[in-house]
């Protein structure tokens, strides 16, 4: 389905957008060149090394060719996405100084509600910058750093510099190199040797403007023994011209540390969502990534985990939604390196009113890996003979040491299934969408209870919007 | 039809970018190459083929390391000379990319061994004169046909093309002993089949010997009711890279397909396993299975497995697994514990992975013992 034409069929959802009306402070125009990329650096006040390394990774960008798998790009045009929106607020953290307007936006989506009730921290980014962002007292003092990525360039230069793009280097893919020239907001969290961080924090990520893109970079270092929890949430509302997401996110798991990094990924339908996600797990470390894709137009998202201590542990639980004109191309990446390494993926998939989910993944058990165990499991729920659900695992094997599990399967609802839960007093679009919300039970059973509840609500929501 | 390509990345007017052919340069046949084949149907059809031939580089076969290769002298042609209206018919509408269109293409220009037949009736055949390059169409129009081929050459690129018509029965033996002493002379075999309504097809492959032995097989559903049983074997020793493709793609519904490769790779020999399950809109209550179980006897030796699944209609039944493991311990013990040494412990597992196919390859024939095959590739390897 064109673009235009899903936009026309999706018009009728207008009312789950949240449209905000303010005015940016500065808005550099479309377009990809060496002087723009200057302007974002000289608007921002970097220091040298990072103007350097945006022109550096800008020159590396112009040299690398578009990757030759994936999603059909041909309608996105990078020279028309507008790369940098300042929005007119300055940082803080006070919901009361954040403008009116931005703020409604951030209150539709219960952020500082559930910052009130159950989050140790929050950050909430407006275009390309963060306009608030709030830790609790306590962690401060035990030494917690969550702040944005440009705030960390200022006050924690050695630190930042010792990790950012080091993990997705501007070198590894076209896209990560435009992130390098062009990155703009995003989260810096470091948690302290044996902090155990009791509640989630979270970043949001809010896009109000059409045309534009949003480049935020996270990096994450969980240092020896620390606990933390991380809830990503991004949204738009839909415009009629194609906007442009490629996050990245780097992700540090020290020797013993346990991290766990939640997206829940509701972009408008006009989204381009060309994200970039890597951990590397130390010795005994844990790294844990879930994942919800249910918006955008097209997604090509795989979290990746570098298992490179030895006992180190990755876990993949993942749900992707594609509905109609959608297409998710998800999936996931270990590489295990160290002795004695395990990992699980749980890749899910539903495929509705036409939409197109692609799982790919890469498995990796290298030679040094001995002893390592692995499963890959695909799921994919077709709910009808409109939509196309794809899965292409990659398993690689290099030692005889290591034991590796894959299966797959992709069916449908079964009608004796809708038959009982009809007989039960249901309706049928309500046995449907029942029957996806037990699908999805694996991702919701790793959310905080309030997520829970809103992922089973847009599932419900998605579910009634392609199929009722 | 058209072309039946590998991969079908589209949804409607959604699509997936495919990744481009790498190629290598090798030195290639020109059209001095083309010897006639006295038949002027074959050969019109033949020049058609010369024409995109001619606009294809060899492939870079990265996971195999296929960069090399040394193509044999043309002196003549020999294959499918005997093709009629119906078989040109036929052999036109069974097109295929295979693992690599060129070598598809080369196969039916260049072959210096082939055949055409149509089978009707009851009857085992047993197939051993191949020349290197080599090109075969078979209909079987009824009854069943026992087809055994066994392959045993230093390089080898083959075409088998086989339309099994409706309610017709096919068991399919491909031996591929490969000979190659480097990566220059390749064991490439495509096999592409077409199925009708009703039919039958028992299909039981096995892999060993030689530097790259590359297997495609294709299997194209088109009726209701066809039932398919693909069983690959394969045994890596030395530096054996075993490179195997199993598409089986459906357009019709009430039809059942399963591929089950398993088999055993020693010293530092690599198995790359790529099965395609692919199942287009419409085909109701199709049901596909896929999985490969790979045993690793050796630190050194390596597979990759990409299992994939391809399904656009939601009333059916799909699923793959893989898995690779090293010998299991506790059955190891179980045997050592009735007094049998590590060793022949080990040795009776690996021979017991391979038991059925020597059982169903005497079966065929008592007298022609053709198990005796694989336990010889056996014999020298695990003794």
């Amino acid at each position: 389905m064109e673009l235009q034409k899903l936009l026309y069929e999706l018009k009728k959802r207008e009312e789950f957008d949240i449209k905000v009306n303010a005015k940016p402070a500065i808005k550099l125009p479309a377009g990809l060149n060496k002087k723009l990329v200057y302007e974002i650096s000289k608007a921002k006040g970097e220091p040298d090394w990072m103007t350097q390394h945006r022109l550096r990774s800008f020159e590396i960008f112009e040299k690398w060719h578009d990757p030759t798998w994936g999603v059909d790009r041909s309608e996105l045009e990078l020279s028309k996405i507008v790369p940098y929106i300042k929005p007119d607020a300055k940082k803080t953290n006070t919901w009361d100084e954040v403008p009116e307007e931005i703020k409604q936006a951030f209150e539709k989506l219960g952020i500082p509600e559930a910052e009130r009730k159950y989050l140790a921290g929050v950050g909430a980014q407006f275009d390309s910058e963060m306009v608030y962002k709030n830790i609790k007292e306590e962690l401060k003092k035990l030494g917690v750093i969550f702040t944005d990525i440009e705030t960390a360039v200022r006050e924690y230069p050695d630190l930042l510099r010792e990790y950012f793009m080091k993990l997705v280097p501007p070198t590894d893919n076209r896209y990560a190199a435009l992130h390098g020239a062009l990155w703009s907001g995003g989260t810096f969290l470091y948690v302290p040797k044996g902090v155990k961080v009791p509640l989630p924090l979270q970043s949001y990520f809010l896009f109000g403007n059409p045309g534009g893109g949003q480049f935020e970079h996270t990096v994450i270092i969980a240092d020896e023994g620390s606990e933390v929890t991380y809830i990503e949430g991004c949204t738009a509302p839909k415009y009629d011209i194609v906007n442009l997401h490629i996050g990245t996110v780097e992700v540090y798991v020290k020797r013993g540390a346990r991290l766990k990094y939640l997206t829940m990924q509701n972009w408008s339908k006009n989204m381009f969502n060309l994200e970039i996600k890597r951990a590397i797990a130390e010795e005994d470390a844990v790294m844990t990534w879930v994942s919800g894709s249910f918006g955008s137009y097209k997604t090509m998202v795989y979290p990746a985990t570098i298992l490179k201590g030895d006992n180190s542990v990755s876990e993949n639980v993942s749900i992707s939604f594609a509905g109609p004109g959608q297409h998710i191309d998800t999936g996931s990446k270990v590489i295990h390196i160290g002795r004695n390494t395990r990992s699980t993926v749980d890749a899910r998939s539903i495929s509705i009113g036409g939409g197109w989910s692609f799982y790919r993944g890469l498995l990796k058990i290298t030679e040094s890996a001995k002893g390592s165990k692995a499963t890959v499991s695909c799921t994919g729920l077709m709910i009808d003979n409109k939509s196309k659900s794809d899965t292409v695992p990659i398993i690689e094997v290099h030692n005889s040491d290591s034991d590796v599990g894959h299966e797959a399967k992709i069916g449908r609802i079964k009608d004796e299934q809708i038959f009982y839960l009809m007989s039960r007093g249901l309706s049928e679009l309500e046995a449907k969408s029942l029957i996806v919300k037990g699908f999805i039970q694996p991702v919701v059973q790793e959310l905080p209870f309030e997520y829970a509840i809103e992922l089973n609500r847009l599932v419900e929501m998605e579910v009634e919007s392609s199929i009722g | 039809m058209l072309m039946e390509k590998t991969l079908r990345l589209q949804h409607g007017s959604m699509k997936a970018i495919v990744p481009p052919r790498k190629t290598v340069e090798i030195k290639d046949y020109s059209i001095e190459n083309f010897k006639p084949s006295g038949n002027n149907l074959l050969d019109e059809w033949r020049i058609k083929r010369l024409s995109e031939y001619a606009t294809l580089q060899f492939p870079y076969w990265k996971r195999t390391g296929l960069k090399r290769l040394l193509l044999p002298n043309i002196s003549h042609y020999k294959g499918p000379e005997n093709l009629d209206e119906l078989g040109i018919k036929v052999i036109d509408s069974l097109d295929f990319e295979g693992s690599d269109r060129k070598f598809v293409l080369l196969a039916d220009i260049f072959s210096l061994s082939g055949r055409y037949f149509v089978h009707s009736g009851v009857k085992t055949l047993i197939l051993e004169d191949f020349d290197s390059i080599d090109n075969s169409l078979v209909i079987v129009e009824n009854g069943t046909l026992n087809l055994v081929r066994i392959v045993k050459r230093a390089l080898f690129v083959g075409n088998l093309r086989i339309l099994l018509k409706p309610g017709a029965e096919l068991k399919l033996y491909n031996l591929y002993i490969g000979r190659g002493m480097d990566e220059s002379s390749p064991l490439i075999s495509n096999v592409f089949v077409e199925a009708q309504e009703g039919s039958k097809l028992l299909v039981r492959d096995f892999y060993f010997g030689g530097t790259i032995n590359a297997g495609y097989f294709g299997l194209r559903i088109n009726g209701e009711n066809a039932h398919s049983d693909i069983r690959p074997y394969y045994l890596g020793v030395g530096r054996n890279v075993i490179d195997i493709l199993y598409l089986v793609r459906f357009y019709a519904g009430n039809s059942y397909s399963n591929v089950d490769a398993k088999g055993v790779l020693m010293d530092t020999s690599k198995l790359i396993f790529r099965g395609i399950m692919d199942i287009t809109s419409g085909c109701k209550e199709a049901e596909a299975h896929q999985s490969n179980h790979a045993l690793l006897l050796s630190e050194r030796a390596k597979v990759e497995a990409i299992p994939s699944l391809m399904v656009d209609e939601h009333e059916v039944v799909a699923s793959h697994a893989a898995s690779s493991a090293p010998v299991d311990e506790q059955t190891v013990f179980y045997l050592m514990s009735r007094g049998i040494p590590k060793d022949e412990a080990i040795r009776m597992i690996v021979k017991g992975i391979f038991e059925t196919l020597k059982d169903e390859l005497n079966n065929l024939d008592e007298s022609l013992k053709l198990g005796g095959l694989i336990e010889d590739a056996l014999g020298s390897v695990v003794g």
